[in-house]
């Protein structure tokens, strides 16, 4: 097809579909016809604000929405070999320039000159093609359906949180704060990874009910925050709480080695360092809000190790897609919505309200391609 | 066609064993994202002088004339269309190992094993790539490395074997403090030496066959302990090899005041009875760095090793050190590490200067560590 029909995002919550030009590629990129995409939190921010901290859409530009992407190969570039047309594969969507030190050190995540799909000024996904280098599309064993591939993105992200930054060993436990995809997607991972203990939080209880049917071996719902209570007191209060109704300790077997933040709220934040064990590791992969207040006396006296985790870097996507493969982590249960590609908008709405038409509630919804069909998995 | 629109310049070609040629050849634009560099200084390595004397080294053998050197620096004199980062008349080190960058192992920060590395100067790869015994070289952009401005081109040249060191110590986990002993100090154990002690080593002790050499290392300071094993024949029997090597390490550990042995033993001769003596002289949980290139099939007292948990860890040449040895070289933390240059000769003398590190000695009887040739 010679078109390349894309769902633009024009400035805040003004999209439009457009013809764009079909990419040209260099000699070691693909072309990919894009079959399926997820609809992430970030998208869904930039269509309703126009943008995440300092990466702003900047006014008179616009910009094709979309990064968590599956599609079929339909050109490669000359010096290509490895893949050729027709191939089903996942696509890594952030092209790093190489050759800056934080690349050459294979932490190419932080390249300050990476060129990431639908985070201004680059297009992204959602689009009939995208084009992107050879090395950053992964192709997709027969036991994965292309929308698998398309959540290859997000378990990625796990997969670096947990595994990559957590450094999640076998029958360590886990805490994951927010069962937003993510936070699924976490505890998925540590499940694969052979977790004695997986706790899950949130305070929307239906988000808790799933976590404890997918990945989950313990829920626990926050108590609600009272009048005039501070968010740290509140903290102190439910850590005390999830200490005493789950048997955490401080120290020793139940102990929680491994806490990660996938909500990005403040509270989540302060509990979370408060149950993980000492020395332990708390890992903040959730965004929210840029300024938070924490009680870094406990980061000090029980010695902690706080990392923040961004997107996903070298050998997080091969792993996603071998968990998968091998049955360790299933994505199916994730997708609750499907629409067709010129419904993207509703898609969008419905990712925004957490609720589609149906009553049930978002966990994860899927964009088929242009002239894809939805059930075309 | 006038020749006068048909720039040369001299390169040293080695076209077999002991046949170097000065040529003519005529000077190519450089390419997208290449730059071209006027070398000013190439050292000479010992991977030079086996292509130099054998006309190959180990299993790659010269297919073509190959123009050889790989430890330059020099100035840049055009650059090819792509290149933002650097401009004529920019001071260089060249860094002459060139990755893909897409595979897994460019990916993960790991590029001196990357699958489709090409190396100036080796004959590893088909076609060859031309190393830096040339008036002019084109070069990828990503891999020239802008010098400090007190670095002198000769200096800058030792960023080279510097770097295998830096690669050599990260993979060593060396750490200030620690105990370091060298076997072999050519060039490459001169410069453990210094690095050890620039990273603030408790003991820099050194032991070779070579007096000269040891006493070079003595007297600029990079050993403060150095001992000279006699040079004998090779040891008949296996059970004869591991007790001599039993017993020179132990003489050594007693002169040295360090029985316990040492933290990070860095092996730079690659002959066996080092390799051997390297495993009895490290401290028990302590590790041997393979770092000489020399005996490829070695027999190693292994459970010596291996119950006392000595690590023995190999190093292929280095992968983001240029930055850091630069930095070091031009900071004056490696004191007397200019002292390493201890001859100098022009390009046309290229073949006379592979001689002269052949014998190791030159007319007055003076040791050679490093010879500098210079346009």
């Amino acid at each position: 097809m010679s078109d390349n029909l894309s769902f633009v995002l024009k400035k805040v919550d003004t999209v439009a579909f457009e013809q764009r030009p079909i990419p040209d590629i260099g000699s070691h990129d693909v072309l990919v016809e894009v079959k399926k995409t997820g609809i992430c939190g970030s998208d869904v921010h930039y269509l309703v604000h126009g943008r995440i901290g300092k990466y702003v859409l900047e006014s008179g530009k616009d910009m094709v929405l979309g990064h968590e992407s599956s599609g079929i190969i339909a050109k490669v570039g000359q010096l290509v070999s490895h893949l050729k047309p027709g191939d089903r594969v996942a696509i890594e969507p952030g092209a790093t320039c190489r050759t800056c030190g934080t690349c050459k050190e294979g932490r190419y995540e932080l390249c300050p000159n990476i060129r990431f799909a639908a985070t201004p000024p680059f297009d992204g996904t959602l689009g009939r093609y995208y084009a992107v280098p050879s090395d950053l599309v992964y192709p997709l064993p027969s036991e994965l359906s292309l929308e698998d591939g398309a959540m290859i993105e997000p378990l990625s992200v796990a997969v670096h949180a947990v595994v990559r930054l957590g450094n999640f060993r076998t029958n360590q436990s886990i805490a994951v704060f927010g069962c937003g995809p993510v936070g699924l997607l976490c505890m998925a991972v540590a499940k694969a990874f052979g977790a004695s203990r997986i706790i899950a939080i949130d305070i929307i209880p239906h988000r808790l009910e799933f976590a404890k049917s997918y990945a989950a071996t313990d829920a626990f719902l926050p108590p609600p925050l009272e009048q005039g209570e501070t968010n740290v007191k509140f903290s102190e209060r439910a850590a005390a709480a999830m200490k005493a109704v789950l048997d955490i300790a401080e120290q020793g077997a139940r102990g929680i080695d491994l806490v990660v933040d996938a909500s990005g709220a403040e509270v989540s934040i302060q509990t979370g360092i408060r149950i993980v064990k000492s020395g332990g590791t708390y890992i903040q992969v959730g965004m929210g809000r840029p300024e938070v207040t924490i009680n870094i006396d406990i980061v000090l006296s029980k010695q902690l190790i706080m990392k923040g985790s961004f997107r996903y870097g070298a050998g997080d996507y091969p792993l996603a897609i071998s968990l998968v493969a091998q049955g360790k982590v299933d994505l199916r249960p994730l997708v609750s919505h499907r629409f067709p590609f010129q419904d993207a908008l509703l898609a969008f709405e419905t990712t925004r309200h957490g609720k589609g038409s149906d009553g049930k509630g978002v966990i994860k919804t899927i964009i088929s391609g242009p002239d894809v069909k939805v059930d075309e998995l | 066609m006038s020749p006068v629109a048909f720039p040369t310049h001299r390169a040293a070609v080695l076209y077999g064993p002991k046949d170097i040629r000065i040529e003519d050849r005529l000077v190519w634009p450089p390419q997208y994202d290449q730059v071209q560099v006027a070398v000013k200084s190439t050292g000479l390595c010992g991977s030079d002088l086996h292509y130099y004397t054998d006309g190959r080294n180990g299993d790659f053998a010269v297919q073509s004339p190959l123009v050889l050197g790989h430890e330059a620096a020099g100035v840049v004199v055009s650059v090819g269309p792509g290149v933002k980062h650097l401009v004529p008349g920019q001071r260089v080190a060249i860094e002459a190992g060139v990755m893909c960058r897409q595979c897994d192992y460019c990916r993960s920060g790991r590029y001196n094993l990357c699958k489709s590395l090409w190396f100036a100067s080796s004959a590893k790869t088909i076609p060859h790539h031309d190393g830096t015994l040339q008036d002019r070289m084109n070069h990828p952009s990503h891999v020239l490395h802008p010098l400090p401005d007190n670095c002198s081109f000769e200096v800058a040249a030792l960023a080279e074997p510097l770097s295998v060191l830096i690669h050599a110590s990260r993979r060593a986990n060396l750490q200030r403090g620690q105990r370091v002993l060298v076997f072999g100090v050519g060039s490459i154990g001169i410069l453990a030496c210094a690095l050890a002690k620039s990273y603030g080593a408790a003991q820099v002790a050194a032991v070779d066959i070579n007096q000269q050499r040891l006493n070079f290392a003595k007297s600029n300071g990079f050993a403060s302990r150095t001992y000279c094993l006699p040079a004998v024949d090779r040891a008949k029997t296996t059970d004869e090899q591991l007790r001599r090597a039993r017993e020179n390490v132990q003489r050594v550990l007693a002169d040295f005041g360090t029985p316990d042995g040492y933290d990070i033993v860095f092996e730079c001769t690659g002959a066996e009875s080092c390799i051997q003596m390297s495993i009895y002289a490290a401290v028990t949980g302590g590790k041997v760095m393979l770092v000489g290139m020399g005996s490829r099939n070695v027999m190693l007292p292994l459970s010596a090793a291996a119950l006392r948990e000595v690590d023995i860890q190999g190093s292929f040449r280095y992968a983001n050190t240029y930055p850091t040895a630069l930095s070091l070289l031009s900071s004056g933390k490696l004191q007397n590490v200019e002292k390493l240059v201890t001859h100098r000769l022009r390009l046309h003398e290229t073949a006379r200067a592979f001689d002269l590190l052949a014998r190791g000695r030159d007319e007055q009887g003076n040791m050679v560590m490093k010879i500098m040739i210079a346009p």
